[in-house]
């Protein structure tokens, strides 16, 4: 408990890499909106996980923190200067979602451009971050081979290359994992904790949560343009309440979802012998077995259970997929 | 200015399929061009200079050129990657200015090879060249690079349905105002006044801004200089470039957001 | 909106918002100050001299051609369009002294409540439809060049190609009214303007040769004429070794006695040579070589057909049986 609190108090002392506070932004003249009063603090060093389901606005916020979407509201300082200046760019890498670089070139000439453009002059240092940037991505044997010829996790793998060059201090990775075989996912894996190690700070859009509880050390959870959660991985162990009832004694289901909604948490599963209750903070346990036991709901055992991200997220990533899928269908239908 | 789009643009230029087609253009022009000016007719051969080093080249060049380049390519299926260097220490004016002075060289080399052509072609039939090829040719072709690039690097700047708005704008200016002085001269109570002269002045101010060549020859061979001419010549090229830049930045670049 | 703030990649430079600015004010005063200030008209650099009617029976027909620029100054648009087009084109030095040194420039100009019978006379006689416009004639009348809108530079080539085409012009005046010496001055004054390669290279030059050879033989210059067809066909064979038979080659190798009357009509049909001109060749050779019978049965075939009206050869033709004293009917042409 005391390492934790340790961890949670240095990384409050941190000065943000990343500060964004009440960030609006929407689309069509407003009709459209992405994302509604995002705030959002990433430390110097994090190496920090955009979660949420599909059309949440993740891409968007990432959008808005690399300068290339304007927002309609709100601010957004990256080591306390605009996104757009040229001391935040100069120490930016950005790997997009659906790389399309320039089909013509090939990697050392498209490296060679993306370090002309970060202001490094090309002397032999410059030649051997281009080699090391190709070797750490295992591209070294397709040096020359024409961009235009190369797969999608080729391309994924130049992606990251590029982002590696300039050595960056802030990184956006957009799906780094996209169309990546087992070895390249393991690559990445080791990119980032490379970053982790040299205090890069890192932000990563991605559905791999498995991935993203590996390597990150904190996340958010965005929905429908709003962070619902935002927290260290660390902590995430902890949310996940298991509370056991005796088998004989099982509670009226409906007077437990009111206890629980009453306490602000989540009743995210449940059978004939425990309920699964998600919670907001961790610190909430002891109050809502209180309130259980106060509600007449007899407990044999109550403990956090040791649970992943994505089975934390899951649920409710997929019921905003099958939502929006529905939502799909119909205006086809239509 | 980057070194680096400037460079990397003209070696794209350099891209086999872009030199495949802009050969073909280049030899079937100066094929024509060639026997235009072979001919006997000083109209003829004043035409086929006009043809050589007048805005056609220019325009045709930088619209299959440069006009591609601006695109946000998450739509293309090649080219550049406009929110990938816009994420590198780029200032977007820096990109719209190296752009347009890539097309700038990149049309005058290609003008440069046409007029050489030409004028070889035009030898073999026994034309001189000094007959066609001056000063003010060549100063025509570098002014209309400069000029014509500049306004298709502005067209191309503007997010597609713009684009086509401005051209829209530019003929309903053009008849609307044509109109309106028509009509109004017609009205015969209204004499040469003060009325006539805002009309005039109003009608000269919105047409420059579509003049965007200028006449070398009709400059320096003027019995006055014909200031008003390069006031709105180099206005025009400054106004193209600074609404270029204005709309680049007001873009947004990422994952077809156009 | 408008960014203008150093070190910001999204910024637009102050020099370029500035200078557009400044140039854009520098512009509107420029506008204006021509508008309400505007330049002296043309008077000052070019004399022009009032409209007369015009004599159709004048012989001087390769005196200084009449260049008569008519200017519709009746209404408000008329006077911005022919100060726009007298400054674009009259401020010119190289147009001004091409027109002072070979031109007699009348202006004809209709004005707002004064006569103007005199403007629509020879505006209807030169068929001028677009204000403002150029006309030039020759002395008679005849008009050979009408231009309107043009750039100075293409005005000055319009009217080079003019002064070529006087002359001609003038050739073809003088044969068809029989003043063979004003023809035989013609045409030696359109080859002194050539080099010899082009005069004869041409395909215009070589019908010219027929007519000027004509124009010779009729003055009785026989030397002359002689030269004139010999130089022609040796400048053109010699370069041109297999040319013999392309049109109109064998008419004047008819001329030169190389080939019979029945060759000169046999090419007609093989190589699309217009039958017209080879009746005229062969009809006017008879003449002058005193056969009148063959010359009067050819000049009649020669203008047999109401479709070669166009053709000068048709044209001249006539005039020859008219200069033999035959009845012709009177045509459009006449």
């Amino acid at each position: 408990m005391s390492t934790t609190l340790n961890t949670v108090t240095e990384e409050a002392s941190k000065a943000p890499a990343i500060l964004i506070e009440n960030l609006g932004k929407s689309f069509n003249f407003g009709r459209i909106k992405v994302l509604d009063d995002v705030s959002l603090r990433v430390a110097d060093g994090d190496i920090f996980a955009l979660i949420g389901p599909n059309g949440a606005g993740k891409t968007t916020l990432m959008g808005c923190m690399l300068a290339l979407l304007r927002p309609s509201r709100g601010r957004i300082r990256i080591f306390g200067k605009p996104p757009d200046h040229i001391d935040v760019r100069r120490v930016t890498g950005f790997l997009p979602e659906r790389p399309s670089f320039e089909n013509w070139m090939n990697p050392r000439e498209f490296l060679t451009f993306h370090q002309m453009l970060a202001g490094r002059s090309s002397d032999q240092a410059a030649k051997k971050e281009i080699d090391d940037a190709l070797a750490a991505v295992e591209l070294e044997n397709v040096a020359r081979r024409q961009i235009a010829k190369f797969s999608r996790g080729m391309l994924q793998r130049l992606g990251l290359a590029q982002v590696l060059i300039g050595k960056p201090k802030l990184c956006f990775l957009d799906e780094p994992t996209s169309g990546m075989d087992p070895p390249g996912m393991e690559m990445v894996r080791n990119i980032l904790k490379r970053f982790r190690k040299d205090g890069v700070t890192v932000v990563i859009n991605s559905h791999h949560l498995d991935e993203i509880e590996r390597v990150c050390t904190r996340f958010a959870f965005i929905r429908k343009g709003k962070i619902e959660t935002e927290e260290a991985i660390s902590t995430l162990n902890r949310k996940l309440l298991i509370a056991k009832w005796p088998e004989e004694e099982k509670p009226d289901i409906d007077l437990l979802t009111r206890v629980l909604t009453e306490c602000g948490v989540t009743l995210a599963d449940q059978n004939d012998g425990y309920a699964k209750i998600l919670l907001t903070n961790r610190h909430d346990g002891p109050k809502v077995i209180e309130r259980l036991v106060q509600s007449g709901i007899r407990l044999d055992e109550v403990f956090f259970d040791r649970r992943s991200l994505s089975e934390l997220f899951r649920p409710a990533v997929q019921q905003q997929s099958t939502q929006t899928s529905a939502a799909i269908k119909e205006e086809n239908e239509q | 200015m980057s070194i680096a789009i400037l460079m990397f643009t003209i070696r794209r230029y350099l891209y086999w399929r872009t030199l495949i087609s802009i050969s073909m253009l280049i030899l079937g022009w100066a094929l024509w061009v060639g026997a235009l000016l072979s001919t006997d007719l000083v109209v003829t051969r004043e035409w086929a200079r006009s043809m050589l080093f007048g805005p056609f080249i220019p325009m045709c060049v930088a619209l299959y050129v440069i006009s591609p380049q601006f695109a946000n390519t998450q739509q293309r299926k090649d080219g550049e990657y406009l929110s990938l260097i816009f994420s590198r220490p780029l200032p977007r004016w820096s990109y719209v200015l190296s752009k347009w002075l890539s097309g700038v060289i990149f049309i005058l080399a290609i003008v440069i090879i046409q007029a050489v052509l030409a004028f070889a072609l035009a030898g073999v039939a026994g034309r001189q060249p000094r007959d066609v090829l001056d000063c003010y040719s060549v100063a025509d072709a570098i002014l209309n690079a400069i000029s014509y690039t500049a306004l298709i690097v502005l067209i191309s700047s503007l997010p597609s349905p713009w684009g086509y708005w401005i051209f829209a704008w530019i003929w309903a200016a053009c008849v609307l105002i044509t109109m309106g002085v028509g009509t109004m001269s017609f009205i015969t109570s209204l004499s040469v006044s003060e009325l006539s002269n805002s009309v005039v002045t109003a009608a000269q101010f919105l047409f420059s801004f579509f003049s965007v060549g200028i006449d070398s020859y009709h400059v320096f061979k003027s019995s006055r200089l014909p200031l008003i001419d390069i006031v709105i010549y180099v206005s025009n090229v400054v106004c193209y470039l600074t609404l270029s830049m204005f709309a680049m930045n007001r873009r947004e670049f990422f994952y077809a957001n156009d | 909106m408008l960014m203008t703030e150093l070190g910001r990649t999204n910024s637009l430079p102050r020099v370029m918002l500035v200078s557009c600015l400044i140039l854009l004010l520098l512009r509107a005063l420029v506008i204006c100050y021509g508008t309400y200030f505007p330049p002296k008209r043309t008077q000052d650099l070019l004399v022009w001299q009032q409209p007369k009617p015009i004599e159709p029976n004048r012989k001087d027909l390769l005196s200084t051609p009449t260049l008569y620029y008519f200017c519709d100054e009746k209404n408000l648009l008329g006077i911005v369009l022919t100060n726009l087009f007298e400054n674009t084109l009259f401020n010119n030095r190289d147009v001004v002294e091409l027109i002072r040194n070979n031109f007699i420039p009348v202006k004809v100009e209709r004005q707002e409540n004064a006569p103007h019978q005199l403007f629509d006379d020879l505006s209807q006689k030169f068929s001028c439809e677009v204000f403002p416009c150029m006309v030039v004639t020759l002395s008679n009348g005849t008009k050979v060049s009408y231009t309107s809108w043009q750039s100075d530079r293409m005005l000055i080539a319009i009217l080079k190609d003019a002064l070529s085409q006087c002359s001609l012009s003038a050739a073809q005046e003088a044969m068809l009214k029989g003043n063979f010496g004003l023809a035989c001055q013609a045409f030696a004054k359109i080859k002194s303007e050539k080099s010899d390669l082009r005069w004869t290279l041409s395909d215009d030059r070589l019908a010219n040769t027929i007519h000027w050879f004509f124009a010779l033989k009729h003055e009785r210059r026989e030397k002359e004429a002689a030269a004139v067809l010999g130089e022609t066909l040796s400048v053109w064979l010699n370069r041109f070794p297999n040319h013999e038979r392309i049109w109109p080659i064998p008419c004047l190798r008819y001329l030169a006695g190389q080939v019979s009357i029945d060759d000169v009509l046999k090419e007609t049909d093989q190589y699309g040579g217009p039958l017209v001109t080879a009746h005229y060749v062969i009809g006017v050779q008879s003449e002058l070589n005193g056969d009148l019978e063959t010359a009067r049965k050819h000049l009649r075939l020669a203008v047999a057909k109401k479709q070669d009206e166009d053709r000068d050869d048709y044209k001249l033709a006539r005039a020859e049986l008219r200069l033999m004293g035959e009845a012709v009917p009177s045509s459009e042409g006449d």
